[in-house]
């Protein structure tokens, strides 16, 4: 049973990852792609492939806007049409690879690997505070050795913090997360919301950098999945006596793209609203996100091993932090069937949060 | 039959307002009714296995009778209807004792009672319960119009006509109900209790919230489901579609519980409703549900129950086991 939708954009990287004249290769939905900026600015995304002996065609080089095959020298264009076949006058029409649709938005590229005719760019989720002039996003990646879902899990339950992640953004003791109520809702039809508020605590370090504040402090944090494999977390900390409209606050974008069933590609964006100019915060934002990411991919990689070791799907025993994963497993499944038994289905993805500061229950 | 169960018999039966009707209940086996507090609420055994929450609009210092006003549901799937239709004065009802879910805070300087529709019964009863002691409160009382406002003259003869204030969405001369500024100084003394349908709750709690009420001081009860909440609740029996057999749940065990007492084992796992490994296929009969798994829709479509906590609204559920 595929885990996946195939009709829907995923994140294939960051712009400026093909800024220059090379190309990036990488593996999306268990298909090689290859993508690359010609020097008119468009963006190519041909299936990494040679038509021959279907070496990648990523061990070759880039010659201007071809792409040449490593091994007897085939090149292909942008179209994917074969342009030259070294020692022969006659050009094999089959000699063609694939091209997917690839669209730049929000500084993020964003492919299309399902039926091409299908790619309209309205559906692309709306990312846009990875380029916004009210928002200063740190960015990053980690490839993760496990299925998406397992890290979809594991954004949608933010109980695990006062474990995995002391270091940087947990609570422990009497102030441990999952003792703080989660309430979990349906919006918008498609996405899963699990939101906590911790009034009155410690600031973990994180929290105390960001807000360059020791003493207490209120919190909220909205874990958000948007269907098929986009998450949020949407935190807020403000020192407690203050008001919540002029919280510190952050939209972690998790954009998950799953590489094979058992491997993913983890693009993050974790734009705030404040301080928007401080570089050196954008930098200690990105090591202590990466740090964090860091701690995740460990117990997410043992997790997946396991599961593979035992063939077990997992929660095994499921606990009360799981409700939020659960249901937005259940969603997923509901839209890849869908997708499996109607054709004309599209999944259309909507806005994942407003920015308005979100109606809360604790007391400032 | 629970020991807990109260025979009652309808004596006064009257419609209020459209749609809305009253009934006076008076016990049958016993001189007085068990005491209770503003804000109780009792459940009704109607004959076809259904069981209903109605909330108490009056308390009576005698305790000989307890008042409940019901109104008819267009959507009705037995409930209302029966008891719009069916029940008239001199039969007799099974009901529970009274159960308070929705309790004043007696340490208030001051109470704003805001009702919307059906929800003035449990606020009337505290409205009187307030006034009894001369405490300071406010009443804000809106409906669709006044045809559809029950106890509408009632309180504007009552000794505190002066502190209820009515809205009607009906007449644009009316005032509207301005919650937010209703609501603009929250202050730990001051206590707020909303009831009415789920709409009218929300909106009210929402701006309590914009106003920076604390949630300590904002109480609200949906009227259709006063219940639902309760730690465990009523009992109810299963019956298993293959053998016939039935199987009692009391009020403190759960269906899984009440299974194995009986031999009968599900597969379980989380135990709270998290997991759905203990879904069973109900044949008949209406669940409670209480789990965290299921979808609205698929609670709607009241054909599956997780056994390890939801519960029953009907006196029977027979379950595909």
């Amino acid at each position: 049973m595929r885990t996946w939708l195939i009709n829907a954009w995923y994140v294939a990287g960051f712009s400026d990852e093909l800024e220059g004249s090379g190309f990036v290769s990488r593996k999306f939905l268990n298909l090689p792609v290859l993508m690359f900026r010609r020097s008119s600015g468009d963006l190519v995304a041909l299936e990494d492939k040679c038509p021959h002996r279907l070496l990648p065609l990523s061990f070759g080089r880039r010659v201007e806007d071809e792409i040449e095959c490593g091994y007897h020298g085939m090149r292909f264009g942008s179209s994917g049409k074969c342009t030259l076949a070294p020692g022969q006058d006659q050009i094999p029409s089959a000699a063609c690879v694939k091209t997917y649709p690839l669209v730049e938005r929000h500084k993020l590229l964003w492919i299309w690997l399902g039926d091409s005719d299908k790619a309209d760019e309205q559906l692309i989720p709306d990312i846009h505070w990875n380029d916004h002039p009210d928002w200063t996003p740190s960015r990053g990646y980690h490839y993760v050795k496990t299925d998406f879902r397992l890290s979809v899990d594991n954004l949608m339950d933010l109980g695990h913090e006062s474990w995995v992640h002391l270091k940087t953004i947990g609570q422990k003791d009497e102030e441990c997360i999952p003792s703080y109520p989660v309430s979990v809702s349906i919006e918008n039809g498609y996405q899963i919301r699990a939101h906590r508020e911790m009034p009155n605590i410690d600031a973990p370090p994180f929290f105390a950098m960001v807000l360059d504040y020791e003493g207490k402090i209120n919190r909220w944090q909205t874990a958000i999945s948007s269907a098929p494999s986009i998450c949020m977390t949407d935190f807020g900390v403000y020192p407690v006596g203050e008001s919540p409209g002029g919280a510190y606050r952050s939209h972690v974008c998790h954009l998950l793209t799953p590489e094979t069933e058992n491997t993913t590609h983890y693009f993050w964006s974790v734009a705030r609203n404040k301080r928007l100019n401080e570089d050196r915060l954008t930098r200690d934002i990105c090591k202590g996100i990466s740090d964090t990411f860091d701690e995740d991919a460990v117990v997410l990689e043992m997790q997946q091993r396991m599961v593979n070791l035992y063939g077990k799907d997992v929660p095994y025993v499921a606990m009360k932090v799981d409700e939020a994963p659960i249901r937005a497993r259940r969603m997923l499944a509901e839209l890849v069937a869908k997708e499996m038994t109607d054709p004309t289905f599209i999944h259309k993805p909507q806005l994942i949060i407003e920015d308005t500061t979100p109606l809360l229950s604790m007391s400032q | 039959m629970n020991t807990k169960e109260i025979l009652v018999e309808v004596v006064n039966k009257k419609i209020l307002a459209e749609g809305i009707a009253q009934y006076d209940l008076m016990p049958v086996e016993r001189n007085s009714l068990p005491m209770c507090s503003a804000g109780a609420h009792i459940d009704v055994y109607l004959p076809n296995g259904i069981i209903r929450q109605y909330s108490l609009c009056e308390i009576r210092p005698e305790a000989d009778k307890y008042v409940i006003a019901v109104l008819l549901d267009p959507k009705s799937r037995g409930g209302s209807r029966w008891m719009h239709e069916e029940l008239s004065i001199g039969a007799q009802l099974r009901i529970s004792e009274p159960k308070n879910l929705f309790p004043l805070n007696m340490n208030a300087k001051k109470f704003i009672f805001l009702a919307g529709g059906i929800g003035i019964t449990p606020i009337l009863a505290m409205a009187y319960a307030v006034e009894s002691i001369g405490g300071v409160f406010e009443l804000h009382y809106c409906a669709r119009s006044k045809k559809k406002m029950a106890f509408h003259d009632r309180i504007a003869q009552s000794a505190f006509k002066g502190k209820a204030h009515f809205y009607w969405d009906d007449e644009k001369n009316t005032r509207a109900l301005q919650l937010n500024e209703l609501l603009s100084h929250p202050s730990p003394d001051v206590h707020l209790y909303v009831c009415g349908p789920k709409g009218f709750i929300d909106a009210a709690v929402l701006a309590a919230a914009e106003m920076k009420w604390s949630k300590k001081n904002v109480h609200f009860e949906h009227f259709s489901n006063a219940a639902v909440n309760s730690e465990n609740g009523g009992v109810f029996s299963v019956r298993l579609a293959s053998s016939g057999k039935c199987i009692s749940v009391g009020s403190k065990e759960t269906i899984a519980a009440a299974l194995r007492r009986e031999g009968v084992t599900v597969p379980l796992s989380c135990e709270q409703g998290v997991c759905g490994t203990c879904l069973i296929p109900v044949i008949s009969g209406v669940p409670d549900h209480r789990d965290l798994y299921l979808s609205d829709n698929e609670k709607a479509r009241n054909d599956k129950i997780t056994v390890c906590c939801s519960r029953s609204l009907s006196a029977e559920l027979v379950l595909d086991l």
